[in-house]
Parts: structure tokens; C-alpha cells; sequence
């Protein structure tokens, strides 16, 4: 989409990783049977109080810091009033006047190409509990179910300035923003913890705001679809009017919310239940020695150490645990680029293609450590490589095994040799088209010793051995 | 206070109230405003607000996993409960 | 005998505990309280002895019905002890009722109670005083040994207690943990005991003070109240505040003027101290307390307890109907007001600027305590006035019985309230302030007084 004066503004929440949630001592995580982890104080029973827990104000210092956020002197708590069957107050806590970081950025590559993003605010509050709508939809139930496991869990709100131009803008955005938080140790990417936002777009009038929108994918169709409807008003000769939105990604679509909620007024009060956080220097700045080093920066670094390409440095500093084996295996002095080239291709291909995080699976350091001195030792091949990795990614196997179990080994040379006559013996025409100027059926006759290798063979080393033999 | 600005309150407070009950409010609540204006006179320039009668500051609790409520005390004063979730009106009208 | 004498002397517990269940149906019938399942605490390592508690109503006690006075709570049972009721039960205390109190402590003379109003034992036309009235009433009306809890958010126990001719301490906000307690307003209040005699609130302060993990605003102070009581009050300097003996009846500060003659006749020496915001601190709580208030109650919303209905249609209009139906007049004027000055748009004009108020009062109380260590004054403007001159106040009338009270509620510093003489038959009570965490302070001066004053007859109930 290339809408000029597209302009999106993300308000997106991530879920803290601590152990216990914001305001209690109910686990985050565990089990998940409806409110089984709840107490009075995440129910919001009378008499109950919050209590709040350091280690989420201390991730939030750390976010706040590692996006160039300016932070306070001193910070609180506020509630936020208003009404909905999954807030057991009915407001909720966050942070109003002095959130924990003001005007930072986000800098991330577009097309190859830096581009930034300003940060208005990052702050802390609870997390709602989470609703079943029974009967219907969000809209047409008869009545809705309530699971208070959620509520109170620790969120980070990042508002950005509306610098985005994009659905894809926004999800490079998002992603970018995972990563950082990621690296952090802040953010757990491979639980069931999403990334929810709320987006405010305009197309050069008013601007709609889309509450609810979960995931990556659904930003952008969500975006996508603002942004059509925005477009088709306009050629309509209709004005697009300040509203809010919420997101069905059943259907895919945005729809007005009732007036009562659009006209929302918070009423902010200072939390009465919990005290003011001074940020004393020395406990920020204690933290901020605690921030490694953040995604953009190592990709710098490995092009500049490692001369590796920017693509390749950005697939594997994408996945924070991937940069940790491939520093551990580099500092063993194994070759830069084969273990470089073996976590951006093959592990990353069978990653995406299971759609889970190196942490995930089952590959650990030892097992790709193996991989990468079968492949230096031209004991298989790359696309071997590939091949076991498929079968170790989500079953703990020994690569060794599986080479073995599958017959996998790179083919000698001599091999290749007879390979090379044989193919060409049993393709004359396909040769001859080769000789009449037909570059693709090169690879045609590569194919076929492929086929006869099972896999062993070197791709590259057959074209060159066939490419000779034809052309002498 | 004009009419509209009670049922502005009301719906933000979310509370049905009898025609009667505005009628009083609507008097009593002019009265109370008119009563609080007498702060307008004190001078809180250079005051910084006290949230707090006491100085308290920095009281946060450690990560530390506890007991959660068990769960037929979780649901001890409700009827409104299905399949271990509570129960609750619905989003839409 | 005293409460402090019963925890420390030999009782006959069996026969005891008979008394007590013959006078609990009286108790009930002048609306004071509502007894709960009990029994007699038998920990034998127990400082109390098993001595008898209440809990205002909106301290929670686990399993015990808890409705902080209201319609909406009817039924409710919480599953948890608040941090005193742990205290009280830990140190073998016997809970045995609940008292009677204003809806949400709304109100200034216990005539908001959505289940009864109590009754003033000297005078049953007359109203207890508000909120922690039923506690106060209890300590006028039981002659036997025992501390209830009582708790304060702009004067809710003093105020009853003068009312009552009871004892009545407010601690300092922070020394007693909130954990438990169904909120008023967050910023305000105070749990305090109230009791016949002042060593008995001392009593009471020791077993539930202390600094509570379970709730953060609570500070941590070591002290034994009890013993420090006994020191007499030479050099003691105790400052009047004009304006107060201005703004309460002349007959009631001229009784009020007699005790302090009778602490100077005890070696204190008075000064006369001008409190300028005085005037501003009624208005300034009545928007805050509302303001903490009307979020405090967005939870009462007919779902997981109290209220219930079938939860079916929009939620708005479930929570509306079923808020509209609990909610009682008072509570509803409350909610409206606090949500109204809470709002963008009014919040700088109303919410801040009473915050702000706020610190100037504080501001003005520390600068009085440099001079002198504890301020006397009349407690309530008047005596207890009757239920029915109560119910046709308006709003603002009936708030302005909190006038002398409010101002040090807001400050969150301690008070006691000590029955001084009589005015037209009912009880007055002398206020003693103290600054933030001088508790000893005002206890010392309360007790010296008392002695002085002597026994009090209390009316057969
Ligand atoms: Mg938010
Ligand atoms: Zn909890």
C-alpha cells in the first residue's frame, strides 16, 4: 500500500516476564485451568490491596532506557476508571501523569534502509483478566465468561509518535520492538505472551482509533483494512470521522464501538494504595549496566567483525538465542562463515517453517556444533546440513544419528565423476539443448545427479564438474 | 450544572439513578460545588500536591510467587460461575 | 474492670463469657451490632486472654459476614482475614461482632446505614455519631472488658466516640496496616481502636500496629503504647486552637476549657495556636475522599460477590441497574461527586487543587507541633443531636459535623478523643492532636487527664 499521507501512531503492550504478577503473588504462568491463579487482590475483592512488584519496575526502567527514553526523577501510579466485566476493580492501575520513560525512539532498517521512530511515553499497568463471549460474537453474545488468570499481569505500553507509513511499516515496527525486548531478558517470546496494540491511523483527515488488535499478522490486515476503508470514504466524497474503532479478526474488519465507550472518561486518580518510586540514579544507572548489547548494535557489530552480509547478520540477531550459539561457537574457534551460514539458512529456514524460536526447538550449541564440522570437514553437504536439521529442530536427535540413519554424506569426487558420465549419457538431448544456447537445462542435468546422490552430492561441485566436461 | 452533565456523571459512573433521584442530586450536588469554591480563594501556587498525609516512598515487593485462592473460595460469593469461569453481562447491546 | 486489666489479672473466663452472651441481644436492639459465629479464643500463649473484639463492619474477618454497611455487600464473606483480624486472632482476642456503621463510612452520625441505626445509650433518640457509630455505642453501652476496632477516614471515630462518651484513637496514617479493610478512601483511612478507657485504645494499638508487607503504605515503628502512658504531663506543652473554640457551641467548648484547665492543673502549660486553614479543610476532604471513593466502589458492579442478578443484556446496563438498586442516597451523592471532580476538565479545578490544599494543612499542623507537642480542642462542634435532626440536614450540614475533625484526618496525624463532661445531658469529648507518629504523646496526655476526671457513669443499657 502506498498511501502518501498514511499516518500511523501504535499504542502496543507486551507482557513483563517476571514471575509473579504487578500488583500480587499470583504466578504469570502455570496453570491454566480458569482462575486458579487468582487471589482477592487480582479478583478485586473488598479489602484487598496492591502490592507492587520491583522486578517489573525494573524492567520497565530497562525498556525505557534501551529505547532513549528520558526518566523521571520520580514516578506513580494511577487509575484509570472505567467499566468492563473483565476488570475485577473496574479501573484499572497504570501510570498517567510521570510514566517510566518519555520521548525515546526506535530505530530499524526498512527496505534497507534506517528509519526511526519516535517514542511518546513507556509505562507499566495491569493487564485485564481475559473474556469468552458465549452465544455470539464480542458483539452478539447472550452473556460472556470470565477468566481472571491474566488479570494483573505485568504489561509495558509503548506509545509511539505517528511516524509509521505503513501495515508493513507497523509490523517491521513490531517486530523490532519484540526483539528489543528480547534481548532485554524482559519478554518471553516463545510462551503464549502476545503483543497487543491499539493503532490510531489517518489518511490526511480525521483519525480512527483501532482498539484490540493482537499479533503481528492481524496489525497489518487490520491496518490494511483501516486504511482501504479510510481510502474508499474519501472516494466516496465522505469525510472519515474521529471514532474509535475496535477490531474483529474473525471478519477481518474494524467497527464503530458504542458511544459509551468512545466518550470514555477516565477520571484519573493518583493510586492511593501504593507509594511514589523515586528513580534514584544509582539504582538506574545499576540497571541500564545490566542492558547488553541490543539488537541493531550487534548486527553492526557482526558485518564490521565478522564481515558478515547484513541479511545474514539480521536473520540470526532476529532470534536473541541464536546470537548466544553463534558467539559460543565462533569463540570456539570454529569457521565464522559456515556457522553463520548454517544458522541464517537451514536453521532459520526450519524455524520459520515450524513457526517457532530457536529456544523452542531442540537444536542446542553441542548438536550444531556437530552439524558445522561435518560441514568443514566436507562430510555432508549443505543441503545435508538442511536435511538433519529438519529432523533435530523438533525431535532431540544426534545429528550424527540421523547422518547415518539417513545415508547422508557428501559424495567423493570420483565419484561425482562417474556420476557426471552416467547423467550425461542417459540426457544427450537435454545436452544438446544446453550446447544451443539453453542455460536452464544445466540445471536440469544438476537435478539428476542430485537425484542419483541422494542428496550427497555437492550442488555447486556437480555444475562445475558437468559445465567442464560439456564445454571441453 | 446543567441536566445533561448529571447523566454525563452517571453514565461515567455507571449508575442508574430514578428521575427523582437527579432532581435531588442535581440541587444537592449545585450546593456541595458552591460550597467547594471557597478553595479558589487560598493560594496553591508553588504547592506541590499531597497525595499521601505521610512521606512513603519506594515500598515495592520482591518477584516472589505465593499462595494463590482456592478455588471454591473463588467462587463462595457468586452463583454467577460456569465451568470454573464467572459469569458476566455481555460486551454488546 | 478495664480491657488492660482482664488481659493481665485472673478471670473466671467461663463465667465471663456467660455475661457477655446475656447483654449481646441489648447490644442488637440498639442497632449496634451484628453478632457473628465466635468462639472463645482458647490460645493460652495469647496476650489477650481471650479478651472480646468487634470489627466495624468493613473490616473483613474470614468466612464472617462483612458488609461495610451496605446493601450491595449483603451476604458477603470474605474468604480472607484482614492484617488486625490476623492480629486480634493471633494474640487471642475473641471476635464476636460486627458493628453497625454508615454505608461505605459515608456519613457523620451512623443515620446512612443500610440495616439499622444505632442508638445513642445516653439518649436513644439520639444518634451515635458517624461513621464507626455502632462501635462507639458499644463501648458506651458494655460494661465489660473489651476494644473495638473502629475506623476513620475524616473523623469516624473521634466524632462518634465524642458523641458516645467513649474513648477513641485515630492513629497516625501508615501505623496501621489497611490489608482488609473495605476501602473509603485509600489516602484516609485509618483503623483505630475505641474503648472505655484510654489505656484500653493503648492496648488495642499495640496488638494491631506495625509494618504490614501486605500493605505498602504501612511504616515501621517499634513502640509500646501501653507503657508509655503513664508519665505525667509536667512541661507538657499543650497548644489550643482558637479557631476550634470558635467554630463549636460555647457550651461545649466551655467544657472542653475546663478539662484543659484540668491538665494544667496537671503541670501542662498551654498556648493559644492559630490554625489558618481551618475553614478550607472540610471542602478539601470532601473532595478527595469522595474523589479516592467513587473508584473504591466501581468494583460493586453485581458480579464474583454482593449484588447479584442474571447477568444477561449490555453490562453497562446490568452494572447500572444493579449499582442504581445497592447503592444507597448517600452513597449515590458520593459517587457522582467524586466522579464529577475527578473528571478531565474539573480535576486541576477540584481533585489537584484539594490535594494541594492539602499539604498547606499538613504544612499548618507541623508548624503548630514545633511550638507544642500536642493540641486539645472539642472533638465535635456540638453534642450528639437527635436522629431525626440528623435526617432533615442537608448534605453540607450534615458533613460540617466533621468539621473539627477533618482537618487533622487529612493531615493524617493521630487523635484521641476523651469524654470530658456533659452538655445538655450528653457526653463531650476533648480531642487531643498529635503529630505524625507521637501517639505516645496524646496517650500520655489522655490518660493523665482521665485520672484526673475520674469515673464516668454510664447509662444501663
Ligand atoms: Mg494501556
Ligand atoms: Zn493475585
Amino acid at each position: 500500500m502506498s498511501e502518501e499521507n498514511v499516518k500511523i501512531g501504535l499504542e502496543t503492550h507486551l507482557q513483563l516476564l517476571t514471575d509473579s504478577k504487578l500488583f500480587c503473588g499470583c504466578p504469570t504462568t502455570g496453570n491454566d485451568n480458569p482462575n486458579t491463579r487468582v487471589c482477592p487482590t487480582c479478583l478485586g475483592m473488598p479489602g484487598s490491596r496492591p502490592r507492587i512488584n520491583k522486578r517489573a519496575i525494573e524492567m520497565g526502567i530497562k525498556v525505557a532506557a534501551a529505547l532513549g527514553c528520558e526518566t523521571p526523577d520520580e514516578m506513580n501510579f494511577s487509575r484509570k476508571t472505567y467499566f468492563y466485566p473483565d476488570m475485577p476493580k473496574n479501573f484499572q492501575i497504570t501510570q498517567f501523569s510521570i510514566p517510566v520513560g518519555t520521548n525515546g525512539e526506535v530505530t530499524m532498517e526498512l527496505d534497507s534502509q534506517e528509519k526511526t521512530v519516535r517514542i511518546k511515553r513507556v509505562h507499566i499497568e495491569e493487564d485485564p483478566g481475559k473474556l469468552k463471549h458465549i452465544g455470539g460474537n464480542i458483539t452478539s453474545s447472550d452473556y460472556v465468561l470470565i477468566d481472571y488468570n491474566r488479570s494483573g499481569v505485568p504489561l509495558c505500553e509503548i506509545v509511539t509518535k505517528p511516524d509509521l507509513k505503513s501495515p508493513e511499516e507497523a509490523r517491521t515496527f513490531l517486530r523490532k520492538l519484540s526483539e528489543i525486548f528480547e534481548y532485554l531478558g524482559v519478554y518471553d517470546t516463545t510462551g503464549e505472551a502476545t503483543i497487543r496494540s491499539d493503532a490510531n491511523i489517518s489518511t490526511g483527515g480525521e483519525r480512527a482509533e483501532v482498539k484490540n488488535i493482537t499479533g503481528f499478522k492481524d496489525t497489518e490486515k487490520a491496518l490494511r483494512y483501516e486504511i482501504r476503508r479510510q481510502v474508499n470514504l474519501k472516494k466516496r466524497g465522505r469525510k472519515v470521522k474521529r471514532e474509535t474503532r475496535g477490531y474483529d479478526d474473525k471478519s477481518g474488519t474494524t467497527k464503530p464501538l458504542r458511544t459509551k465507550e468512545q466518550e470514555a472518561d477516565y477520571g484519573y486518580i493518583f493510586e492511593p494504595d501504593l507509594t511514589r518510586i523515586e528513580l534514584r540514579d544509582s539504582w538506574v544507572n545499576t540497571l541500564e549496566k545490566e542492558i547488553p548489547e541490543l539488537p541493531h548494535q550487534k548486527k553492526r557489530r557482526y558485518v564490521d567483525e565478522y564481515q558478515l552480509s547484513k541479511e545474514v547478520a539480521a536473520a540470526i540477531c532476529s532470534d536473541f538465542d541464536m546470537t548466544k550459539i553463534f558467539e559460543d561457537i565462533i569463540n570456539k574457534g570454529k569457521n565464522v562463515s559456515i556457522v553463520a551460514n548454517i544458522l541464517s539458512g537451514p536453521v532459520k529456514k526450519v524455524l520459520n517453517y515450524n513457526e517457532i524460536r530457536l529456544a523452542e526447538s531442540e537444536i542446542d550449541e553441542q548438536k550444531i556444533i556437530k552439524i558445522v564440522d561435518m560441514v568443514e570437514n566436507k562430510e555432508i553437504t549443505d543441503r545435508n546440513a538442511e536435511m538433519i536439521i529438519r529432523d533435530i529442530a523438533i525431535e532431540d536427535k544426534d545429528p550424527e544419528d540421523v547422518k547415518k540413519e539417513k545415508g547422508l554424506g557428501a559424495v567423493t569426487d570420483d565419484k561425482i565423476d562417474d556420476m557426471v558420465d552416467e547423467v550425461l549419457r542417459e540426457n544427450e538431448d537435454v545436452v544438446e539443448d544446453y550446447m544451443n544456447g539453453k542455460g536452464e537445462a544445466l540445471n536440469h542435468l544438476v537435478g539428476k545427479i542430485m537425484e542419483k546422490s541422494r542428496g550427497n552430492a555437492d550442488p555447486r561441485n556437480a555444475r562445475d564438474t558437468l559445465k567442464k566436461r560439456i564445454e571441453n | 450544572m446543567k441536566n445533561n452533565e448529571l447523566e454525563r456523571i452517571a453514565s461515567a459512573a455507571c449508575i442508574d439513578l430514578t428521575e427523582n433521584e437527579k432532581k435531588g442530586l442535581e440541587e444537592d450536588m449545585e450546593n456541595i460545588l458552591d460550597w467547594f469554591s471557597q478553595l479558589d480563594k487560598i493560594d496553591t501556587k508553588d504547592v506541590e500536591p499531597a497525595f499521601h498525609p505521610i512521606d512513603i516512598k519506594n515500598e515495592m515487593r520482591e518477584d516472589v510467587v505465593e499462595e494463590c485462592l482456592d478455588n471454591e473460595d473463588v467462587f463462595l460469593n457468586t452463583e454467577n460461575y460456569e465451568d470454573g469461569f464467572f459469569k458476566g453481562p455481555s460486551i454488546g447491546d | 474492670m478495664s480491657a488492660s486489666e482482664f488481659v493481665t489479672g485472673e478471670v473466671d473466663l467461663e463465667k465471663f463469657h456467660k455475661k457477655l452472651e446475656k447483654r449481646i441481644d441489648g447490644l442488637v436492639e440498639l442497632g449496634l451490632i451484628r453478632p457473628i459465629d465466635y468462639e472463645y479464643s482458647d490460645k493460652k500463649d495469647g496476650k489477650l486472654n481471650g479478651l472480646p473484639f468487634t470489627l466495624k463492619d468493613s473490616i473483613c474477618s474470614k468466612n464472617d459476614p462483612t458488609y461495610a454497611g451496605s446493601k450491595i455487600l449483603e451476604g458477603y464473606k470474605p474468604p480472607f482475614d484482614a492484617t488486625v483480624t490476623k492480629k486480634i486472632k493471633d494474640s487471642g482476642g475473641t471476635i464476636f461482632a460486627k458493628t453497625h456503621q454508615d454505608e461505605f463510612a459515608f456519613g457523620t452520625a451512623s443515620t446512612n446505614c443500610a440495616f439499622t441505626t444505632p442508638k445513642n445509650p445516653w439518649d436513644k433518640e439520639r444518634c451515635c455519631g458517624g461513621s464507626s457509630g455502632g462501635a462507639a455505642g458499644l463501648s458506651a453501652a458494655l460494661d465489660l472488658p473489651h476494644i473495638n476496632l473502629g475506623e476513620s477516614t475524616g473523623g469516624s471515630i473521634s466524632e462518634p466516640a465524642s458523641f458516645t462518651g467513649v474513648v477513641g484513637l485515630t492513629p497516625t496514617y501508615g501505623l496501621v496496616s489497611r490489608y482488609g479493610l473495605i476501602s473509603f478512601a485509600n489516602s484516609l483511612d485509618k483503623i483505630g481502636p475505641i474503648s472505655r478507657k484510654v489505656e484500653d485504645a493503648a492496648l488495642g494499638l499495640d496488638i494491631i500496629s506495625g509494618k504490614d508487607f501486605k500493605d505498602q503504605t504501612t511504616v515501621k515503628k517499634e513502640t509500646n503504647y501501653r507503657k508509655s502512658i503513664s508519665e505525667d504531663l509536667s512541661g507538657m506543652k499543650i497548644g489550643l486552637p482558637t479557631s476550634y473554640f470558635d467554630i463549636a457551641q460555647d457550651e461545649v467548648s466551655e467544657v472542653v476549657m475546663n478539662a484543659v484547665d484540668d491538665m494544667r492543673s496537671l503541670g501542662a502549660e498551654t498556648e493559644e495556636i492559630e490554625l489558618e486553614m481551618t475553614e478550607a479543610a472540610l471542602p478539601a476532604y470532601y473532595i478527595i475522599a469522595p474523589a479516592e471513593a467513587s473508584t473504591n466502589l466501581a468494583k460493586y458492579c453485581g458480579m464474583r460477590y454482593g449484588m447479584e442478578g442474571e447477568p444477561d443484556g449490555n453490562f453497562r446496563n446490568y452494572f447500572s441497574k444493579i449499582r442504581g438498586k445497592g447503592f444507597g442516597e448517600e452513597v449515590k451523592r458520593r459517587i457522582m461527586l467524586g466522579t464529577f471532580t475527578r473528571m478531565a476538565g474539573y480535576r486541576d479545578k477540584y481533585y489537584l487543587k484539594a490535594l494541594k490544599v492539602r499539604k498547606k494543612i499538613i504544612n499548618d499542623f507541623k508548624r503548630a507541633f514545633k511550638k507544642v507537642d500536642v493540641l486539645a480542642a472539642p472533638t465535635a462542634p456540638m453534642v450528639a443531636p437527635k436522629i431525626e435532626e440528623v435526617e432533615e440536614m442537608a448534605p453540607v450540614e450534615q458533613y460540617k459535623l466533621d468539621k473539627l475533625t477533618a482537618p487533622i484526618n487529612l493531615a493524617g496525624m493521630p487523635q484521641l478523643s476523651v469524654p470530658c463532661g456533659f452538655h445538655k445531658k450528653m457526653p463531650v469529648g476533648l480531642h487531643i492532636l498529635g503529630d505524625h507518629f507521637q501517639e505516645e504523646d496524646i496517650l500520655r496526655a489522655g490518660h493523665n487527664y482521665e485520672k484526673r476526671r475520674g469515673k464516668i457513669d454510664y447509662p444501663e443499657a
